[in-house]
């Protein structure tokens, strides 16, 4: 395999795992924050009608 | 044709799912805050969730798809660049933060407050000019990945791309910035799904070896070497490296997530872990396209290879997984892009010129119906116009319309104590005038003589927009410091 080429396959799978890891990290901790907005929000809907 | 039973299930429980979410979410929409920043009450998370959502479209997918069919791995250097640009951002809130402790909700109102009213108005014109356009080839891109990886005819085509967008403009529409931060934080699972099955099932049918082969037999060095590469270049590097960071900060949709965050600090870190995904989602469509080349060989169409790979190797009841994340990467894109132009059209170019200052419920309702209008543009707009250049570098072009003046402006104007108006003029025109000439002279690019090609390069285009914006701010500021002083803020 062309060394050139062997570099970019590893930059490739060193980003698709930034990614994929990332993206696994903010849907957990995402599911959290958006609770939060719409709780807040719901709570200065009814303060607020 | 690709798409069975099963798939059309889960892309109608999908479409059907987003629309009743979205349409639930414009409950919380409590004043024109709530529905144009979503109350700037998003944490990191699902900030960085909803940018990410934003910024993946099947246009993006399809560009970079393209790119890496015509140039192989040597196009990998834009996620390497575009990492770059957001962790710069990320690490420092250069522009982000800065404009957020503003508490501004679009861009062309940092140039009333630095530069004047009038500034403010001709940046919104470009902004929104520059946007539109940006965004008017999105769905001719949705069409042509549809048609390849659903095997599906134009007619059907046709209706599902008007079904999507009516369901996007619904609810945009009606739950502003809270509809769009909850529908695109479900769009983000389902994309990031749909991003990994059909990795995993071209990784099951491409080897790794066969790429690499492929990709010397067919470019030589040219496909590892993005400086030897003749569509790429140092011109176009240099161009990617400011680009990536004006662009990034200043595109008015990305630029609405910062905004909506909860604090300064949420928002730079919401870049922070943006950028770290970057990379792999510029490179992931890229690694597609290059296994199109492999599979296929180089007489397929380029922009069709990626999407016709996809419909090959991913198989049934996973396919409509799959186009059911791209439907909502792109969902996320349309949402944010007609929520953000409608509100620069309505806050920064009709409000202006009005002599009553506009009411919050007359505001919501003009941004309303500029949203309904962005819509049916792109619905016509998308399926006659025809590209010049390859589509990333259309949109990259029609990005610089706005992006390179802007730069120039806020910039300038947030860590330069001699920014003026004159500089802002200067920037925002000098800046446009290089892409505006770009589209216009490709229209006439046979009759043009030799010694003017080089401003029907694209990449040199790009570079000399953000080239002439910064050089106008500084001569413009300069040599008018007397008549015209700054401006603190």
């Amino acid at each position: 395999m062309n060394p050139w080429a062997l570099v970019w396959l590893i930059v490739f799978a060193a980003a698709a795992l930034c990614f994929f890891g990332a993206a696994l990290f903010i849907i957990i901790v995402g599911v959290g924050d958006l609770k939060d907005l719409l709780t807040t929000a719901a709570e200065r809907a009814k303060r607020n009608p | 044709m690709n798409f069975q039973i099963i798939d059309w299930c889960i892309l109608v429980a999908y479409l059907a799912g987003s629309m009743y979410v979205g349409l639930r979410a414009r409950k919380y929409v409590e004043n024109m805050e709530g529905y144009f920043v979503a109350g700037r009450r998003v944490k990191v998370a699902l900030g960085s969730a909803t940018l990410i959502a934003t910024e993946i479209g099947i246009v993006t997918f399809m560009y970079f798809g393209e790119l890496g069919y015509v140039s192989g791995f040597s196009c990998f250097i834009l996620g390497v660049i575009g990492f770059i640009g957001y962790f710069v951002i990320g690490k420092t809130g250069f522009i982000v933060s800065g404009l957020r402790a503003l508490k501004i909700v679009t861009i062309p109102e940092f140039y009333e407050l630095k530069y004047g009213r009038g500034v403010r108005f001709l940046g919104g014109i470009l902004l929104f000019l520059g946007g539109v356009l940006n965004m008017g080839i999105f769905l001719k891109m949705d069409g042509l990945f549809l048609t390849q990886a659903m095997g599906m005819e134009q007619g059907m085509l046709f209706m599902v791309m008007t079904v999507m967008l009516i369901v996007v403009i619904s609810y945009t529409i009606l739950g502003g910035m809270f509809s769009v931060v909850v529908t695109d934080f479900i769009q983000f699972v389902v994309l990031s799904i749909g991003m990994l099955v059909a990795t995993l099932f071209v990784l099951a049918n491409v080897s790794l070896s066969d790429m690499a082969s492929t990709v010397i037999t067919q470019f030589g060095e040219n496909g590892v070497n993005p400086v030897t590469n003749p569509r790429f270049g140092w011109a176009f590097i240099f161009w990617m490296l400011i680009g990536s960071v004006a662009i990034s900060a200043l595109n008015q949709p990305a630029a609405s997530k910062a905004f909506a965050s909860e604090s300064p600090e949420v928002g730079r870190k919401v870049f922070l872990y943006t950028g770290i995904t970057l990379a792999g989602r510029y490179m992931v469509p890229m690694f597609w396209g290059v296994a199109a080349l492999t599979m296929f060989g180089p007489s397929v169409n380029s922009m069709m290879a990626m999407p016709k790979l996809l419909g090959t190797v991913v198989p049934s009841g996973f396919l409509g997984l799959m186009v059911a994340g791209m439907l909502a990467a792109s969902m996320s894109t349309y949402s944010a892009y007609m929520l953000a132009w409608s509100s620069v059209a309505t806050r920064d170019i009709i409000a202006p010129v009005r002599r009553r200052a506009l009411s919050e419920r007359h505001t919501v309702l003009l941004t309303r119906i500029v949203t309904g209008l962005i819509g049916v543009f792109i619905l016509v707009f998308g399926f006659w116009y025809e590209i010049p250049a390859t589509a990333f570098q259309y949109t990259a072009i029609t990005g610089a319309m706005y992006a390179a003046g802007a730069f120039g402006c806020v910039a300038a104007g947030l860590y330069w104590k001699k920014a003026n108006i004159v500089g802002a003029y200067a920037s925002l025109g000098l800046g446009a005038l290089a892409p505006i000439g770009f589209l216009a002279l490709d229209l006439v690019k046979s009759s043009l003589p030799p010694g003017l090609l080089f401003l029907v390069d694209v990449n040199v285009s790009g570079f000399l927009s953000f080239f002439l914006a910064v050089g106008g701010m500084v001569v413009g500021s300069l040599l008018t410091q007397k008549s015209h002083p700054p401006v603190r803020l």
